[in-house]
């Protein structure tokens, strides 16, 4: 199984450094996922997809602030850290962004007056930043043993000039793009979670950006179960 | 969230422990944790573990205007960061005094013994130098921050590449990767910090002591020091006496200790470049460990995204198409406009309502709340009928304030025509009331 | 008896409303509330406008500076928004445009008079307005300068919250707001162009369901797009008559 991979990697060599083509816009850059990393948080992974890069750690369910506690759920609060410098209005509204995924599958009733915290790292960014704090996310909630009603994932989707719709976009990529879309997606039925764009487009147009979000969610929550399996393997 | 309290049994435990010179983790008195330095794909960007302490360093530049002092001098800037994700105790934004207190030891050890030639960061004297920003995340805390810091500040600024600048009479030309390959910072010397953690009154001593160990402790002692075995600063700090024989020692360690560390940095960086310069693959994603369990990576995958299309047509399709008709506005005066009915303003009718509650009080606590369906579904017919008259007596008002270039006459005949319009739809509403009562 | 049963169950109260489609006051699902629009002449500034949408009222002011000349003129409409949401019945926005064609800086400041909901389509709309209105203003005052307000496209905010996880509301009030469990932004322009999907979070949407609310999002421009016509028509020979006074 290892020699397979590390195989394998040698024939997709070009993929670490970013530098070379990626060939048809439809496809994902390889991902990498590390769960249980960190020693002091409750659940922590860290997820790359392409040279883009997020630390997650998860706190809870824990004490919580009597001014912040809720009766009847959870209080979740998610905390993202920029790489360089002091967070700003675009961490803040990211932060709030996902902190509402996490909020639609958490099942924060399980634990009232608690708290539920996600911390999230930047590592580096290199496109579809925030389709992957939110995969982070999702790993550390899974690794911290948050009860959860779905999993989710994050997709990012960018439209050329020409139409051309690229999955997974590199910085590159979405600089020159017409428009570049994030969705995140639930497990079970592949319902919108989380929409936010930037730039023109139409309403076909964004129809195919959600179906073609849809195909790719697939593959990620087949990584998420097959990176799962090999954790709770026996072997 | 509060740090978790350390009882006084396993406090006991570990005291006792270090008097017989065992400690939790194997290792003797004077080990190091096993230190592993990991480069990302940026250049300024690594994660030095220290055991399991882990901190993130990332180095930034930019040109700024120089202090006026320091006229030919570029900026050298440290900030480290205590993120949550390292300890609950941690909170985010405040300034604590662990803090302070690392940030200032970090400045002393780096920026204070000239390590970096700031001279070299100089572009147009007293006009544009740079500014080196060094970033450092504490991800995991588990004792001995400041060394795990120093190491990862002091590698990332020997990886990092600023872009080339070239200087043609006033006129500074900054060159991207590809036009030019960005040039290293100039570092005279690596200094390190090596922290001991001293013991009942100074008996005992560890090196890089852990989290468990740094909560016994009765001093801290931090040495930094380069490989030439000069001493960049040097720091005791918890308000322990030592002699200077137990200085003298510590710095010989310190002296060994570094010595160690800075190869394994070097080593690090050549074996980085190597691979850079070879067009290997390099990055974050070739520093997980593949044998461990918890690690997991996936090729790059395709997507089959032939039938995008198709779905959003169907589901286009599939969707009722709005509605042909709308409603058509109503201009009022030059300048304000309305669309939609108007049942909605309450502004007006706010006194009204207060004065329901008073006079109907207590018969008003039979009315089921089925009841109010029907009686608020008889308003939106009322509203409906006549429903561009309906506008509250406080909006009219404000017309009048606001249009100050109308002739007054003609505003107060329309509120005149307005109000008698008014009333007579105010009618069925108190019929409406009294019906209530009734009920 | 009625107001106890709200302040006890806000949920349930609301439930048996959306059971029979209608809103707490009788407005249908798919109907926006009353949308007022006053050009009003704040002395002060170059155009300004006050939207009234049900209770939310916004009062929006543009001022036009001579500033360096923006350096990225490609800018065609560039649209930053920075919303700070308040529980507060004041609120403030600043919205910070500039086009293409524009020399100059306009600085437009908006405040919130009352807050009941659906704030960012009135938002939007008393801007888009606000900057008709600067247009004509401009155009005549400053003849001799070559300056032209030139705006492109008129974005238009549909804002629907969810409840239940199938219903959906559009243009609801604050406590409705306060009460859903999602909501959802679009963003159109005259071409039917996107230029927001914004869901932030909350329950999951299938994609027919927000070609549904798309929908909403055509009807409620095109109703906006006439309103605002109309009284930019009927502003236009009354500009006249008071500048000339002025001069």
């Amino acid at each position: 199984m290892e020699r397979a991979i590390q195989a394998d990697a040698k024939v997709y060599s070009e993929a670490g450094t970013e530098s070379s083509p990626r060939g048809s816009g439809c496809s994902l850059r390889h991902f990498a996922c590390e769960q249980n990393l960190l020693s002091r948080p409750d659940g922590s992974a860290s997820f790359l997809q392409g040279d883009t890069s997020v630390l997650a750690g998860v706190y809870g369910p824990a004490e919580v602030k009597v001014s912040k506690e809720i009766f009847n759920k959870a209080t979740l609060e998610v905390i993202l850290r920029p790489k360089i410098g002091l967070p700003g209005v675009a961490e803040k509204s990211r932060e709030r962004l996902i902190r509402n995924t996490c909020e639609a599958v958490v099942l924060g009733a399980l634990h009232p007056r608690t708290s539920i915290t996600v911390v999230l790292q930047v590592v580096s960014d290199a496109g579809s930043l925030l389709a992957c704090c939110l995969n982070a996310a999702c790993m550390a909630l899974v690794d911290a043993g948050v009860p959860m009603r779905a999993l989710f994932c994050g997709v990012t989707c960018a439209l050329d000039s020409d139409g051309t719709l690229v999955l997974d976009p590199t910085a590159k990529q979405e600089k020159e793009a017409r428009a570049v879309l994030t969705f995140a997606l639930d497990s079970v039925e592949q319902k919108l979670l989380m929409s936010t764009t930037k730039g023109l487009y139409s309403d076909a147009e964004l129809q195919q950006c959600l179906a073609a979000a849809q195909a790719a969610s697939q593959h990620v929550f087949r990584f998420y179960r097959e990176s799962l399996q090999r954790r709770y393997s026996k072997s | 969230m509060k740090e978790t309290p350390l009882s006084n049994c396993e406090r006991r435990f570990l005291l006792r422990a270090i008097e017989e010179k065992k400690r939790l983790d194997g290792r003797q008195t004077y080990d190091y944790r096993s230190i592993r330095v990991s480069f990302g794909t940026d250049y300024g960007c690594c994660v030095v573990e220290l055991g399991k302490t882990r901190v993130l360093g990332q180095v930034s530049c930019e040109l700024v205007s120089p202090k006026l002092n320091r006229a030919t001098e570029g900026i050298l800037f440290f900030n480290l960061e205590l993120s949550q994700m390292a300890a609950p105790a941690f909170e985010p934004g405040r300034q604590s005094d662990l803090l302070v207190k690392l940030n200032r030891l970090l400045e002393r050890c780096l920026r204070n013994s000239k390590c970096i030639d700031t001279e070299s960061l100089c572009v147009v004297a007293g006009e544009k130098v740079w500014q080196i920003r060094v970033d450092l995340h504490l991800l995991n805390h588990d004792g001995n921050i400041i060394d795990a810091a120093s190491i990862a500040a002091i590698v990332a600024l020997c990886h990092f590449r600023r872009p080339d600048v070239s200087v043609q009479g006033d006129e500074v030309t900054l060159y991207a990767p590809e036009e030019r390959d960005p040039v290293p910072l100039s570092i005279h010397h690596m200094p390190i910090c090596v922290s001991f953690a001293f013991f009942q009154q100074g008996m005992y001593l560890l090196v890089d002591p852990n989290e468990r160990e740094e909560r016994v402790m009765d001093g801290l002692l931090v040495i930094a020091m380069n490989k030439h075995r000069e001493i960049c600063t040097i720091q005791s700090s918890g308000g322990i006496m030592l002699l200077k024989d137990q200085v003298l020692r510590c710095s010989k360690i310190a002296g060994v200790k570094v010595a160690e560390i800075t190869e394994l940095i070097q080593k690090a960086l050549e074996n980085d470049q190597k691979v850079r310069k070879e067009g290997g693959k390099f990055g974050f994603a070739e520093s997980i460990a593949n044998q461990r369990i918890t690690a997991f990576k996936m090729e790059k995958a395709p997507v089959d995204t032939s039938d995008v299309e198709e779905k959003a047509e169907e589901i286009m399709a599939e969707a009722e198409p709005p509605p042909e008709v709308i409603a058509e506005p109503v201009l009022w005066t030059p300048g304000t406009a309305q669309i939609g009915e108007g049942v909605e303003n309450t502004w007006g009718v706010l006194e009204d309502s207060e004065k329901e509650g008073e006079d109907e009080g207590g018969s008003d606590e039979a009315v089921l709340p089925d009841d109010v369906k029907m009686d608020t579904a008889e308003v939106s017919n009322v509203g409906s009928q006549d429903a561009p008259i309906v506008l509250s007596d406080s909006e009219e008002e404000e017309m009048i304030i606001l249009e100050p270039d109308k002739n007054p006459k003609k505003i107060r005949t329309q509120i005149v025509s307005a109000k008698q319009e008014k009333a007579p739809s105010k009618k069925p509403a108190r019929k409406r009331k009294k019906k209530r009562i009734v009920n | 008896m009625v107001v106890r049963f709200k302040t006890v169950e806000p949920m349930e109260y609301y439930r048996r409303f959306l059971k029979e489609n209608c809103h707490t006051n009788g407005r249908e699902f798919g109907k926006f509330r009353t949308t007022t629009v006053n050009i009003v002449p704040i002395s002060t500034t170059d155009g300004s406008a006050l939207v009234k949408l049900g209770n939310t009222t916004v009062v929006y002011g543009v001022k036009a500076e001579f500033a360096k000349p923006p350096t990225d003129t490609q800018v065609a409409n560039q649209f930053i928004a920075n919303v700070t949401e308040n529980s507060q019945i004041i609120q403030k926005e600043d919205f910070c445009v500039s086009s293409g064609k524009l020399p100059w800086f306009l600085y437009c400041d908006l405040i919130c008079l009352d807050y009941d909901g659906n704030i960012l389509d009135a938002c939007t709309f008393a801007l888009s307005v606000a900057l008709k209105n600067v247009k004509t203003a401009l155009a005549e005052v400053n003849l001799k300068k070559k300056g032209y307000l030139n705006i492109r496209t008129h974005p238009v905010v549909t804002f629907i919250a969810m409840f239940d996880g199938t219903l959906l509301i559009v243009d609801c009030t604050g406590e409705e707001e306060h009460l859903a469990i999602g909501n959802l932004t679009i963003i159109m322009d005259e071409e039917g162009k996107l230029c927001c999907f914004h869901k932030p979070g909350g329950s999951g949407l299938t994609g027919a369901k927000f070609q549904d609310s798309m929908n909403h999002a055509v009807t409620r421009h095109k109703e906006v797009k006439q309103i605002m016509e109309e009284v930019i028509n009927s502003m236009k020979p009354k500009k006249k008559v008071t500048f000339s006074k002025q001069i």
